[in-house]
């Protein structure tokens, strides 16, 4: 399992403020899905989201080009509760029905591959030490 | 960003409509015909089964295209020409295989009774 399922972690902007939070469901490679809780900040940035679903539902996607690059000036990220370091992610897509996907920044998957080997490398170590 | 011109796109070229090739899923909505030349996405290349995974790719959380985007509407360059509309590359970051599917008359030409000339030169594959 991945190490980000089944985690909420918060949707924060580049000027920290908590745009909401991501409870983790799913990962397909660097694609991130879960649910979305809207937080104080959102507001701010509703529109943008929703002018985004309105033109992928019309399959508008010049309109979906303009919209993207807005939304990653907002310089979204995740952040775990207990402040480890920020999950870098990019793509952040917010719906209407209270879905989110995001997709992982190579650094955060570089990050999520070397945990699970540090895991694999554990769990060797630790069978190898109860063999001898 | 202008679109490119309609010679880069060869007649052979084919295109596809995720959703179909239906008159209703040809019809500009309020945001195509903002754009400037007004028209409708198109992605070009390839498989309908490739179009469709674009779309689901792109945007894995729309519950619309992961349903529609099961349904391609292709056709060709010289098809759409011949039905009196225009094809011009129009790529973005996301696809660039987008192209716009526009009529010389502007938002005036994309009415019921061309769009169903046009539809005719569309082959449905379902499933993808």
């Amino acid at each position: 399992m991945s190490r980000y399922v089944g985690h909420s972690v918060e949707l924060v902007d580049a000027e920290q403020r908590h745009i909401g939070q991501m409870r983790i469901e799913r990962q397909e490679e660097d694609l991130l899905y879960g649910t979305f809780m809207p937080g104080p900040a959102f507001p701010n940035v509703e529109q943008l989201f929703r002018e985004f679903e309105a033109a992928v539902e019309v399959q508008a996607l010049p309109v979906i080009e303009t919209l993207d690059a807005a939304i990653a000036a907002l310089g979204l990220h995740l952040q775990w509760p207990d402040a480890r370091e920020p999950i870098a992610v990019q793509d952040v897509q917010i719906w209407s029905d209270g879905s989110i996907t995001c997709r992982l920044c190579e650094q955060s998957v570089a990050s999520a591959k070397a945990a699970l080997q540090t895991k694999s490398l554990r769990q060797t170590a630790e069978a190898t030490n109860r063999r001898t | 960003m202008p679109v490119g011109r309609p010679e880069e796109i060869t007649p052979d070229t084919v295109v596809h409509r995720v959703g179909g090739g239906s008159v209703a899923n040809l019809r500009l909505s309020l945001l195509d015909a903002q754009q400037t030349p007004p028209g409708i996405s198109v992605l070009l290349h390839g498989t309908p089964q490739e179009a469709a995974a674009q779309m689901r790719r792109a945007f894995p959380g729309s519950r619309k295209w992961r349903e529609t985007a099961q349904t391609v509407g292709t056709t060709t360059a010289a098809a759409i020409r011949e039905a009196g509309f225009d094809v011009v590359p129009d790529p973005t970051t996301r696809f660039p295989n987008h192209a716009r599917l526009m009529h010389p008359q502007g938002v005036a030409g994309f009415i019921d009774e061309h769009l169903v000339t046009l539809a005719a030169t569309f082959c449905d594959t379902v499933g993808c």
